[in-house]
């Protein structure tokens, strides 16, 4: 149920995070985006309603064995999730104040203060993570880097991809909103490696390298997940650059189709990305990968795909045979076929041949694994 | 469907998600190290995490032949647990077994084992408990900051007050 909410607690930060950045960019470097306010409110008001859920996750643990008022009042007050929390309602209370009294829309001074208020509670997310757990201040640093780049560019793609009512100053909208995408993707993967280093770290054998943990992770939930995450960036940034950079679009269209279909297609992976993020976050992180296989079971994913049994100590080692290298073939060929509807403006085609690429090189892989 | 069964749904679905057990953190070091064999008696067993250690759910040390020592006191520093085991474990070959809670929130189930072997039969333990060392019988020697400290809270509400009142006047001057 964690995840559900996680879930839920990333696409109100995006929603925030693209409604507010809307408003402060001029109206004439934008499509006609409506933002209703009160959905702004709701995403402030949701932000720290969401985010206890894992605090009450952690008055159930504890209940087994003690009374839940005293475990509520040691979590609210010693515990770092309940101190990041707290800030968090701090945070979004002021927010609220203000997007209530003011109207946001009209005054950018205001609405830029906001995107710092929200930046404030990416950074009290990335406190209560795992990286910042075990680390003195670098995992919460990269985990909150990687955050912030997800929020402002997914947000900025999900309120323009389900907001606007038009396509006009497409080409002023691209103009900064593609560059800004790329300085995101770049934060986003550079932080995002960082973070991972820090969360693949094997206690097992200290000399391990993030490309070695990496593949091992796959035995388990965590890794698994983790994989099924980057994957689905391969279409996100395909469809990203072909938005951003390639496509002409006329500048008179009215129709709402082509390209918004796209962004909306775009979206739409980066809302099943959050849905990986979400599940992985309440996984065991593979530090001790062999305990994990013995205490909790491999993942049942890897486990129905791998041939023998799954031995706790095993290694992942890669050896792609024929069958993979067919996959892999295949999967470009939906790649390429993918490209193709979008420049004949298939976009459902489109979908289908991103859909289809993504198992057809997950199997790739998972049929070299040894 | 009435108001209240909705929250009992609500409220029964966020609790039962709490089934997924997960352990998120790592012994960094023990003391006995983990798979080592040492010749006096345990009084106190040390063990460091890799992540601040907000509650100890359980802590115990099984020995080979299934029988469960729990500590008589344990206290937690930070990353650091010290368990005071009373009477002292003797010769064998312990599982120590704890669960706890980490930084991020996240149950801990983890483990580490060591044997004793006594040196000689004249067995001297070299952790003879000084008397100032021994704590009281009462089991909870965990440190105490469970108690609401309500001055943050105050000062939080103080400060929410101030950062509204000043957006207010400064909303004032702009619009003049």
């Amino acid at each position: 149920m964690v995840m559900v909410t996680e879930f839920l607690l990333y696409v109100s930060f995006a929603l925030l995070m693209g409604g507010l950045i809307i408003w402060i960019v001029p109206e004439g470097t934008r499509p006609r985006v409506i933002v209703p306010k009160k959905l702004l409110l709701c995403c402030t008001v949701l932000i720290p309603v969401l985010s206890f859920a894992p605090l009450l996750n952690v008055v159930y643990v504890l209940s087994e064995d003690m009374d839940y008022w005293v475990n509520f009042r040691s979590i609210l007050f010693t515990f770092e999730i309940g101190k990041s929390w707290w800030f968090t309602v701090a945070i979004s209370a002021l927010l609220f104040i203000l997007l209530y009294t003011f109207d946001l829309q009209k005054n950018s001074y205001l609405a830029k203060i906001g995107v710092v208020f929200v930046v404030f509670m990416v950074f009290a997310v990335g406190k209560a993570g795992h990286a910042a757990s075990i680390t003195q201040w670098f995992g919460f640093a990269v985990h909150s880097a990687h955050f912030v780049g997800v929020t402002i560019w997914s947000g900025v793609l999900m309120t323009v991809a389900w907001f606007s009512k038009d396509l006009q100053n497409w080409t002023s909208f691209l103009k900064w909103f593609a560059p800004l995408s790329v300085v995101c993707a770049l934060i986003i993967i550079t932080a995002g490696y960082f973070t991972m280093e820090i969360d693949l770290q094997s206690y097992e054998d200290f000399n391990a390298s993030v490309w070695t943990q990496y593949k091992n992770s796959w035995m388990i939930n965590y890794g698994q997940a983790l994989l099924i995450k980057h994957l689905l960036y391969i279409p996100v940034l395909l469809f990203g650059l072909l938005n951003g950079f390639l496509l002409k679009v006329r500048q008179d269209a009215n129709s709402l189709n082509f390209p918004m279909s796209l962004i909306r297609i775009e979206s739409g992976f980066v809302l099943f990305m959050f849905g990986a993020t979400a599940f992985m976050g309440q996984q065991t992180p593979p530090h001790q990968i062999a305990q994990t296989i013995q205490i909790l079971g491999p993942s049942p994913l890897f486990d129905a795909l791998y041939s023998s049994r799954i031995q706790p100590d095993m290694a992942v080692i890669l050896n792609f045979q024929v069958m993979s290298f067919l996959l892999f073939l295949l999967s470009l060929l939906f790649l390429g076929l993918c490209v193709l509807s979008i420049w004949k403006k298939r976009q459902l085609l489109s979908l289908l041949f991103s859909i289809l690429f993504l198992p057809t090189l997950y199997l790739g892989i998972m049929l070299g694994v040894n | 469907m009435p108001k209240h069964k909705i929250m009992i749904l609500v409220m029964s679905l966020l609790f039962t998600s709490a089934a997924y057990a997960s352990a998120h953190s790592a012994i960094l070091s023990s003391t006995p190290k983990d798979d080592s064999v040492v010749s006096s008696r345990i009084e106190t067993v040390k063990v460091t995490f890799n992540t601040k250690i907000e509650k100890i759910i359980k802590i115990s040390a099984k020995n080979e032949a299934g029988e469960i020592n729990e500590p008589d006191s344990f206290s937690i520093d930070n990353k650091t647990l010290t368990a005071r085991f009373s009477p002292l474990l003797e010769k064998g070959s312990y599982l120590v077994q704890i669960t706890l809670i980490g930084a991020d929130g996240h149950k801990i189930e983890t483990a580490f084992s060591f044997a004793i072997e006594p040196a000689n039969d004249d067995y001297v333990s070299a952790n003879q408990p000084s008397q100032s060392q021994i704590s009281s019988p009462s089991i909870q020697a965990e440190v105490d900051n469970s108690r609401p400290k309500s001055g943050p809270i105050l000062w939080g509400i103080a400060t929410i007050a101030v950062a509204a009142l000043i957006l207010v006047f400064v909303s004032r001057r702009r619009s003049k």
